[in-house]
């Protein structure tokens, strides 16, 4: 899970890095929404996938 | 009749005169006139000397009460003192003049930001118990030593190694090595490779000034981390912590941003706008530290007695408000080193004064809607939280600040100052993430905005423009920087700090931590007289 966390993070890191590549020089509209899609799977990544993850083994819950 | 006689040919003459006069004024005003040839001037050698003199030698030993004997052409610098003061005397000396203020501003505004670590340090000191004090300040110390040290070996260079010249600083232009890989049909800087140790060509002037402003930065960066995972957080582990990330993670990112890398490259290589801008460093120092702060929060995990069994949130609060709050001003006071010192000059960037007062307006903003907020929610105004919000509303302002007019750095500040209330609750009580001093929020929330704000607000009078003043192409450029921080900054950071995990441990035993860290870690208690409360050991968690 943790791995998968870190994944899903990179994964929207590299979404708008390669959208850069695909998309026109003109097309601000579909760069600007491949990089909130991206930000979204990053966050997803981290605060929810990598905490879970986590929060299974947490001091408090022993 | 006699005089009608010479009278007709005076009028006539008179009147052809007038005529002539009038055409001719005509002719003068209608006509294009013929550029004007001015005298050339005669050609002034280089080595032609001046004819000026200062102040006699008698007449400055009498003194000069005035001030207006002190500071003539007896202080022009001259090549050669028999000939007087030459033409390339004079420019030499206003060149020097002009790099002499830049590196004087630079560097005490660089010494101003290193101030700010004693503010860092006591702000999360004051934040926590009494018990672990000496332990949070010690890390805090020795964070400026270690992450000196890291970024004089190898983090400079992978940072700024390939900046190539600083007009502000008279060049620098040892730094000139990048390493770069081609891909989509653009070169890709990824990291200088020019200034470790800051030997050879880079023992230059310029360089040092630059290695100084630019090292108080990134111990910023480490100071941060020290806040999310104090309390609990193995003194060993945070040593070698703060050595990868003060010569490796920060100066990375810092390259692309600032270094001339990839993400500076945005406008240039993909059209977004000037690329990606970060004037003083929301992102590069303060999001870098609140994600190796997030990584080391999760990978310590909270400290014993924060949540209770159904996950519900205990408050721990910090022993001394008075040390945070003055903590807090000490910071306030660096940021105007940290934000106008950003120009790396004052001669020829006159807009230190804008960004000074940008600085000003939105730390204020930020304290008062967290004040707002807290009294709102809550009905009393938190005095930590309101530390807070300065902080964040400083942190919020610090990439936008040489971009956006006043009016746009309140609305920064404020939307700082709330989003860090927010963030302090949901990191708190719905992730379950123990963050004793609110760093990630302040950093993380603050500094991840301030980065989005300069795609918003930038109104494009120093050579960025956001959305709000019609271009979206920086936005993006914006919104990759912040994508780069959470999917590319987070991993490696997250990466880093669980190989040290694995090799050394990064968290302290449940008794020392019990206990408190002052002893077990630092072998003296912070405040000696003190009668400590003393907490016992849970069974579930003594068996470990």
């Amino acid at each position: 899970m943790k791995l998968l966390g870190l994944l899903l993070a990179v994964v929207g890191w590299l979404i708008p890095l390669i959208g850069l590549g695909l998309t026109a020089n003109t097309s601000t509209g579909a760069r600007l929404t491949l990089c909130i899609v991206g930000i979204a799977i990053s966050c997803v990544g981290i605060f929810y996938v990598l905490n879970q993850a986590h929060q299974k083994q947490a001091v408090w819950k022993r | 009749m006699k005089s009608s006689a010479w009278f007709r040919p005076c009028l006539l003459a008179v009147m052809t005169a007038l005529l002539m006069c009038g055409v001719s004024a005509l002719a003068q005003s209608s006509a294009p006139t013929p550029a004007a040839t001015a005298p050339t001037p005669p050609a002034i050698a280089a080595d032609t000397t001046l004819p000026v003199s200062g102040p006699s030698t008698d007449e400055q030993a009498a003194g000069d009460p005035s001030g207006t004997k002190t500071g003539t052409a007896n202080d022009i610098v001259k090549a050669d003192p028999s000939k007087g003061i030459t033409l390339t005397d004079l420019v030499n000396q206003v060149g020097q003049n002009r790099i002499g203020i830049n590196f004087t501003w630079t560097l005490v505004c660089g010494f101003l930001v290193m101030f700010m670590q004693a503010g860092f340090a006591i702000v999360e000191t004051g934040l926590t118990r009494a018990k672990n004090a000496n332990h949070t300040m010690m890390m805090n110390f020795m964070v400026y030593g270690f992450g000196l040290f890291a970024y004089w070996v190898c983090g400079f260079a992978i940072q700024m190694g390939g900046a190539a010249g600083t007009a502000m600083l008279g060049g620098a232009s040892p730094l000139n090595s990048e390493y770069m890989i081609h891909f989509m049909g653009h070169d890709w800087g990824l990291f200088g490779m020019k200034g470790f140790f800051l030997s050879g060509a880079t023992y230059d002037v310029g360089v040092m000034v630059l290695f100084l402003f630019q090292m108080v930065f990134m111990d910023t960066a480490l100071t941060i981390v020290t806040g999310s995972v104090a309390e609990r957080w193995k003194y060993a582990a945070f040593c070698v912590s703060s050595l990868v990330l003060g010569g490796l993670t920060y100066p990375l990112f810092a390259h692309w941003a600032w270094g001339g890398g990839w993400l500076y490259k945005l406008g240039a290589n993909f059209g977004l706008g000037a690329g990606y801008a970060d004037f003083a460093g929301s992102g590069v120092v303060h999001s870098v530290g609140a994600m190796t702060a997030l990584a080391g929060a999760l990978l310590i995990g909270p400290r014993i007695g924060k949540y209770n069994r159904d996950g519900s949130a205990n408050a721990m609060p910090g022993h001394d408000i008075v040390i945070v709050l003055t903590g807090c001003f000490i910071l306030a006071f660096g940021w105007f080193g940290f934000n106008p010192g950003s120009t790396l000059g004052a001669s020829g960037a006159l807009r230190i004064s804008t960004v000074a007062v940008d600085t000003m307006l939105a730390g204020c903003t930020g304290s008062f809607a967290a004040i707002l907020y807290m009294w709102i929610k809550y009905g009393k105004p938190d005095a930590s939280m309101a530390g807070n919000g300065l902080l964040a509303g400083l942190v919020a302002i610090t990439a936008p600040s040489g971009y956006v007019n006043t009016r746009d750095a309140c609305i920064i500040g404020f939307v700082g100052g709330v989003l860090v209330c927010m963030s302090v609750e949901f990191i708190d009580r719905v992730l379950r993430i123990d963050d004793p001093v609110g760093a990630t929020s302040v950093h993380g929330a603050g500094g991840l905005f301030g980065v989005l704000s300069v795609g918003l607000f930038a109104d494009g009078t120093n050579g960025v423009r956001g959305l709000f003043y019609g271009d979206a192409g920086q936005l993006v450029a914006q919104l990759i920087g912040i994508a780069t921080l959470l999917g590319f900054v987070f991993p490696f950071t997250y990466a880093v700090n669980w190989v040290i995990e694995v090799l050394i441990g990064q968290r302290v035993s449940a008794e020392d931590e019990l206990e408190g860290l002052d002893i077990p870690e630092m072998g003296a208690l912070c405040y000696p007289e003190f009668v400590l409360k003393r907490e016992s050991v849970p069974v579930g968690i003594a068996a470990d």
